[in-house]
């Protein structure tokens, strides 16, 4: 029964706490390796797929994206103005007033164009698109004017038209005339320079428009040059230009590129392209590459006033022929009203000429754009790279490692894509790795964060259940301390009526419950029994054991056949008895004494426990001499001696466990026999047990101060008081 | 606390103990000391005490049941040189009379070889 009991609370005790803590790891550490696991898989492979996603161009709004990066490197590197060699005679507000408004006769536009071609400039191309006959032209107008003379009439009419005037005046200048590409049915044939093609059939590739908006056949026929005006707005601003485009079947070169063609005097322009894109166009000895479609991004540098003439100080002469001589001269309007300001990638809106100009500054300058046909791949890779460096380190590095590398990681790459830019011309789209970046990172850290929640939660069921066990263990020891507390007897009520015994006593338990006891009680009407013992061990198998032995002991010593003057005869029968169930080998050492209180003759028994000690006033004290033997329980059979001692009337008699010689503080010194030796000087003035047992205590209680109490403290002190005669 | 065991030849095992015999001392020496006092062909067992500073019962304990398991199976088990205040523990605690206690080794191996 003691056996099983014993055994049931030890492992209540200890070893479910350990068991609970083995089994929740055991858990956490199954549900971690199935999860990495899962992570370990999937994030590499969602990594892959972006890639490839990339690759193919099928992720939504990377365009608008990539874009607006391109934009950011133009606006924080805008493009330095190097040559000029082109100059825009705009036909602008001054021009207007000068002239009077537009449309302006075409014999005017023809004086405008043979006074730009006398100042020998290397080409002239309008950015006017002439799609009716001049209605201003005198032949014209006379027809309107009622009653008039019909001879007048046949004399105006013989007079050149207008256009015919400017039909000259282009023919002479080799001036280039532009188209505007547009949907719906084609009506004319279109004219166009003839193409050079190097390489495989570019037409699928570039810009087609189905028809064009074009000049009357009298202009067109007389122009040196045919160029495409067109170019598309994307949200209003424009990025790309064509440097050719289709319209139907015709292949036509833009403006900048046929004024080009038509300053070096080539008679083509060439295209040369691959059996998957278009690489590049060319006049003469120029190669340009482009992008795939044969267009160019356009690299802006600011608004410049500079790059203007006004029409007017042309055609009144108020300039040196200087100003256009060798240039490339481009006529367009800049007045009000008359045309859509398309905005640049700096932000600035300019007259869709001046656009056209700096296509040709970059041209001259050797700074034209390229995206090249590997950026795609090149991202790909920066992709691979700082996903997986994300994927590895973010879990791996700790974050004050982690946050310096990747920012140093993102600057490094912004430092190099601006530098491609601004050294190579080179458009490498830096935002999409970046950005896939910042998914993956804010995916892992969300990741982690929910994670670390189901681990905190898990830990915090964890720490419940613990405290349960712990409340448990606890109310266990609680209930063990209340059956040792509650059996021993309160010395100062058990012998209220009995004048010849002094006697105090004492138990303080440990907080781990100890295994201390004490008893005494009358045997018979002049004799006392006294004991005081210590279960060697701790926790409830140690209390049990102590109750266990205390009642064994009680119960032998009131047997009536028990000899009371052979103690030590009890202590062996007592020892034998418990020794037999003793699985956990646990032992208890006793004091066991019998007072005769009509002499103060003490008979007692020690079985390994501390020797009382003796002490009265003026005195030192002193142990209680007596051999013992081995504690209670440690060997089968043990015969156990008697001895015997005389008390005075002045004496006290000390009983105590080892829990007061080594009671310990916070600087882990024992109380000491010899501290304990000096409380007892007490004794000089002590009135009564009581108060030797206080001041006992008190002394040990001061001294371990707030230190835990480590063992029980039990402590009995005695004193016979000679019958009054 | 810690614990070593050293063969000294002729079948004695010389167990070393040192530190204090306390209830954390004894809990970390406890497995390993029932362990090397547990094995049937270790007939003499000598335990040294010269560097255990001090004891509490619950050393005591600790010596008696590795004692008593040694002496059950017909072993030679002795204790060695104890310091003063261990020894006025065993001599107090009734354990001198159970377990023999040496003062040289020579004395010790005689007794656990005898």
């Amino acid at each position: 029964m003691f056996e099983q009991l014993d055994k049931t609370l030890n492992e209540l005790a200890y070893n479910d706490i350990r068991i609970t803590i083995k089994k929740t790891s055991n858990y956490l550490v199954k549900k971690k390796t199935i999860r990495s696991l899962i992570k370990s898989i999937s994030a590499p492979l969602g990594l892959l797929i972006i890639i490839s996603f990339h690759l193919m161009s099928l992720i939504p709004y990377q365009d608008a994206l990539r874009t607006s990066s391109f934009d950011l490197y133009q606006i924080l590197i805008p493009r330095e103005r190097i040559s000029a060699p082109v100059v825009i005679v705009e036909i602008d507000e001054e021009s207007l007033q000068e002239y009077g408004q537009w449309p302006w006769p075409r014999s005017l536009l023809a004086q405008l164009v043979n006074r730009i071609n006398e100042m020998e400039p290397a080409s002239i191309a309008i950015d006017i698109i002439m799609p009716e006959p001049d209605r201003s032209s005198m032949c014209h107008v006379t027809k309107y004017i009622p009653n008039i003379d019909a001879k007048l009439i046949e004399q105006a009419c013989k007079l050149p038209s207008n256009d015919e005037l400017l039909a000259n005046a282009l023919f002479n200048s080799q001036a280039i005339l532009g188209i505007a590409g547009m949907d719906g049915d084609n009506n004319r044939e279109i004219s166009a320079p003839p193409m050079l093609i190097i390489g495989e059939n570019p037409h699928s590739f570039m810009r087609h428009f189905d028809s064009a908006l074009q000049n009357i056949l009298e202009l067109d026929s007389a122009a040196g040059g045919h160029a495409i005006l067109s170019a598309d707005m994307e949200r209003g601003v424009i990025r790309r230009i064509p440097l050719i485009a289709s319209v139907g079947d015709t292949v036509l070169p833009s403006l900048s590129l046929e004024a080009l063609r038509i300053a070096s005097g080539s008679r083509t322009f060439t295209v040369k392209s691959s059996t998957s894109r278009i690489e590049g166009v060319g006049v003469g000895d120029l190669f340009i590459a482009t992008q795939s479609d044969g267009s160019t991004w356009v690299h802006y540098s600011h608004h410049d006033p500079s790059r203007f003439i006004s029409a007017a100080s042309i055609l009144n002469g108020s300039v040196s022929s200087e100003v256009l001589n060798r240039k490339l001269v481009l006529v367009g309007f800049s007045g009000l009203g008359l045309v859509d300001f398309p905005s640049t990638t700096l932000g600035e809106r300019v007259p869709g000429v001046e656009i056209h100009a700096q296509v040709l500054e970059t041209i001259f300058d050797g700074t034209t754009l390229i995206r090249p046909y590997w950026a795609l791949w090149l991202e790909g890779l920066l992709m691979l790279l700082l996903g997986s460096f994300v994927l590895y380190a973010a879990t791996r590095l700790k974050a004050i490692l982690l946050v310096p590398l990747l920012l140093s990681i993102v600057a490094v790459f912004i430092a190099g894509a601006l530098t491609a830019f601004s050294q190579a011309h080179l458009l490498i789209d830096i935002a999409s790795p970046l950005f896939l970046f910042i998914a993956l990172y804010g995916t892992m850290q969300a990741d982690s964060l929910i994670r670390e929640e189901a681990q905190v939660e898990l830990l915090e069921d964890d720490l419940r259940v613990q405290r349960e066990e712990a409340a448990k263990v606890h109310g266990e020891m609680e209930a063990a301390k209340r059956f040792q507390m509650g059996i021993v007897p309160n010395a100062s009520t058990t012998f209220n009526d009995e004048h010849r015994l002094d006697i105090a006593a004492s138990m303080e338990p440990a907080k781990m419950v100890g295994g201390d006891l004490y008893d005494c009680f009358m045997l018979d009407e002049h004799r006392v029994f006294l004991s005081v013992g210590d279960v060697c061990g701790k926790g409830v198998p140690a209390s049990l054991f102590m109750v266990i032995s205390k009642t064994l002991c009680k119960s032998i010593a009131l047997r009536e056949e028990t000899n009371l003057m052979d103690l030590g005869g009890l202590v062996s029968q007592a020892n034998t008895e418990i020794s037999r169930d003793n699985p956990e080998m646990l032992f208890v050492t006793a004091f066991i004494g019998v007072l005769d209180l009509r002499n103060g003759e003490l008979i007692y028994c020690n079985a390994g426990h501390e020797r009382p000690l003796l002490c009265a006033p003026r005195c030192k004290p002193i142990e209680l001499k007596g051999l013992g033997g081995p504690p209670v329980s440690t060997v089968d059979e043990w015969d156990y001696q008697t001895h015997r001692y005389q008390l005075s009337p002045e004496e006290f008699l000390c009983v105590y466990s080892d829990g007061i010689p080594e009671a310990i503080n916070n600087n882990d010194e024992l109380f000491g026999h010899s501290r304990l030796i000096s409380s007892l000087r007490c004794a000089d003035t002590a009135k009564s047990s009581g108060e030797v047992m206080d001041q006992i205590l008190e002394d040990v209680y001061s001294f371990v101060g707030d230190a835990e109490p480590y063992d029980d403290l039990t402590l009995m002190v005695i004193r016979w008081q000679a019958p009054l005669l | 606390m810690e614990i070593n065991e050293e063969q000294l030849g002729g079948g004695v095992f010389k167990i070393n103990l040192s530190g204090r015999m306390d209830i954390t001392g004894v809990s970390d020496i406890e497995k390993p000391f029932a362990d090397m006092t547990a094995v049937d062909s270790k007939q003499s067992i000598i335990v040294d005490m010269s560097d255990v500073p001090y004891m509490s019962s619950i050393g005591i304990r600790s010596l008696l049941i590795n004692g008593k398991s040694v002496h059950r199976r017909g072993g030679k088990y002795v204790l060695l040189t104890p310091q003063p205040v261990v020894k006025d523990v065993l001599v107090v605690s009734g354990i001198s009379q159970l377990l023999t206690i040496c003062d040289t080794l020579e004395g010790a191996i005689d007794k656990v070889s005898s």
